[in-house]
């Protein structure tokens, strides 16, 4: 049984690393948004069976996960939420795409295999990308940038505020969820769907009666809908050279086929 | 059922993006123009963060050995009315996608479309409510759950199946990959159905009204006199859904957005030279890149040749190792100044 104390997700560990210094962090959020999605936009501009020209955009993530001391088990981790519908796309590639390539050895290598491994590598850069965001950027900087670029404040004020309930009440889920296995006698015991609606439908009463009097505590204490925000600093020099370097590269690294210079130059002195 | 963007090309996952926005922003203009807005954000917040937290209890699927858990489009619906509902599912969805890795970025649109708006803005007025037209009992409330819940998933898995195809990102036949998806979705969408109707009927027995103010569309109702947005909305759905098809038979034909600048601007697809280094490293790029240009036939042969092959995968060792070497250096390196 696990402690009743363990934290429940994980948003705390990064919210953690992002309150961090470095100089990723230093980097203007709006900056670090868009390098994010261009690297997200090139790596999947890549064709459906490409695999080894995507290699060199490892770069990214395996320099920004080094210079900010960020867990890789933390990115394995959500890679496991991410894979299931990948790996089932995958493995209909390799059913769908059995036109052999090459031989490795013995081992025939298919359109399918590498279309399957394609898909894996890709998954595997676009959820570094968003982590990564996440792990060098303060949240409240993000919707900051959201509101900079007018997209509706009550959008960004739900989800500024879904953000901070979250833990709060997953942690309080797990404890309904910890009792009820502990009542049952099972460490494994699933809640029954006979209990569903009292232990569910409770949780939502309970929380919309809580959120009635966090409301009218805000606004006892002044709240309005526009929030608390600071002056959004300045994107300086630094950053421009910052954003032309990341998307620069990462258009050459598009473009480019190194991968396939490594071979070429191994195939001439081979 | 959250797409992660591996699934998606740009082009397709840009179409999504541009409806999603389309359904945030029209549900958001129906509650700014609410003066009661304000008081309901925290609800609303509460209620995505109740969705997220309600996904981690898992429920015994009876006879079968599995389990499930709460779905949340038709759930929020139900509690908040479809418009705040919509913003409340985007919100948790882009939290989901930013701190979980549960959806892409790029896929952030399908996934808002897939499990935001069909769910609350399609068949929670369309199947929900007129179940319950004649009158809300316990069985139709659980009866309407149910369908609902399950037609929202089905729909959603299905676009799922359009989106993916239509970025070409499997082989598998429309059919296929139809039957693949839809039996699954429609056991899934059954067992969340009757966990949303397990849910909803005990909340409409302590609290009735919070279920019937936003049948009635509680105060995010269009006010009197003014157009309805609604079939605005649907058509902007129903138009990306077209488009994003129409896109992706352009992005089939011409797969590469860079290839189509080469050609537009040297005359040819792929930029040609008679230099003997141009054609050997070509030779390799070729088998280093498997299937160049979703060609079969000559190049698979040509990749046969063991070497050559071998030679592309040494390449791409390299490469990798480099990549995350770079990393690792990274990291010695700062650690070593910080000693």
């Amino acid at each position: 049984m696990r402690s009743l104390k363990t934290p429940s997700i994980e948003t705390p560990s990064i919210e953690t690393l992002s309150m961090g210094d470095s100089p990723l962090h230093r980097v203007h959020p709006g900056v670090k948004m868009v390098c994010a999605l261009a690297l997200i936009v090139l790596t999947l501009s890549f064709s459906r069976t490409s695999f080894a020209a995507m290699l060199p955009f490892l770069l990214y993530p395996s320099v920004a996960i080094g210079i900010n001391d960020i867990p890789a088990s933390l990115l394995v981790k959500r890679l496991l939420v991410a894979l299931p519908f990948a790996v089932f796309a995958g493995i209909t590639n390799l059913v769908s795409d059995r036109e052999v390539l090459f031989r490795l050895g013995a081992v025939p290598v298919t359109g399918g295999m590498s279309a399957c491994a394609g898909i894996m590598l890709r998954t595997l850069l676009c959820v570094s990308y968003a982590l990564i965001l996440m792990a060098v950027t303060p949240f409240p900087e993000i919707t900051a940038r959201m509101r900079a670029i007018h997209i509706p404040a009550i959008f960004v004020q739900v989800l500024e505020t879904t953000y901070r309930y979250t833990g709060t009440l997953a942690d309080e889920a797990r404890a309904l969820a910890t009792a009820y296995r502990l009542r049952a006698g099972s460490d494994d015991a699933g809640v029954r769907l006979a209990h569903a609606g009292s232990l569910v439908g409770g949780l939502f009463l309970r929380s919309a009666d809580r959120a009635d009097r966090v409301w009218a505590a805000m606004r006892l204490r002044g709240y309005d809908l526009r929030g608390v925000r600071a002056e959004p600093k300045p994107i300086s020099l630094r950053d421009w050279i910052f954003l032309a370097a990341v998307c620069g590269s990462g258009a050459l690294m598009r473009i480019v086929d190194i991968p396939a210079l490594f071979a070429a130059g191994i195939a001439r002195f081979s | 059922m959250h797409m992660a963007d591996a699934l998606l090309n740009p082009a397709v996952g840009g179409v999504m993006w541009a409806a999603g926005a389309a359904a945030i922003g029209v549900s958001a203009k129906k509650a700014a123009s609410d003066d009661a807005v304000g008081g309901r954000i925290p609800l609303m917040a509460v209620s995505g963060a109740f969705v997220f937290a309600a996904q981690m209890i898992n429920f015994t699927i009876p006879g079968t050995g599995s389990s499930g858990h709460i779905g949340g489009g038709i759930l929020l619906a139900a509690l908040l009315g479809p418009f705040p509902a919509l913003l409340t599912i985007a919100s948790v969805l882009l939290i989901q996608c930013l701190f979980f890795a549960d959806g892409g970025l790029i896929a952030y649109g399908a996934n808002l479309f897939n499990m935001g708006v069909i769910p609350c803005l399609l068949a929670y007025p369309l199947v929900f409510k007129p179940m319950l037209s004649k009158g809300w009992t316990p069985w139709r409330l659980r009866a309407a759950s149910v369908v609902s819940a399950t037609a929202g998933l089905l729909a959603g898995a299905f676009c799922v199946v359009l989106e993916t195809l239509a970025s070409g990102i499997t082989l598998l036949p429309f059919g296929a990959f139809t039957l693949l998806m839809m039996p699954i979705h429609l056991a899934i969408g059954i067992v969340e159905g009757v966990i949303t109707a397990a849910v909803l009927s005990y909340v409409y027995a302590a609290r009735p009204e919070i279920l019937e103010r936003a049948a009635s569309g509680g105060s995010f109702e269009p006010r009197r006199g003014k157009r309805s947005l609604k079939p605005v909305l649907l058509v902007l759905a129903a138009a990306a859904v077209v488009t994003g098809a129409l896109l992706s038979q352009f992005a089939s034909s011409f797969p590469d957005g860079l290839e189509w600048s080469i050609e537009r601007t040297a005359g040819g697809a792929e930029l040609e030279s008679d230099a003997p280094s141009f054609h050997r490293a070509q030779s390799v790029q070729d088998a280093t890149a498997f299937m160049p240009d979703y060609g079969f036939g000559e190049e698979s042969e040509r990749g046969e040749a063991l070497g050559t092959a071998t030679a592309g995968i040494i390449g791409a060792g390299i490469t990798a190792a480099l990549a995350v070497g770079a990393g690792v250096a990274a990291r010695a390196f700062k650690r070593g100044r910080s000693a």
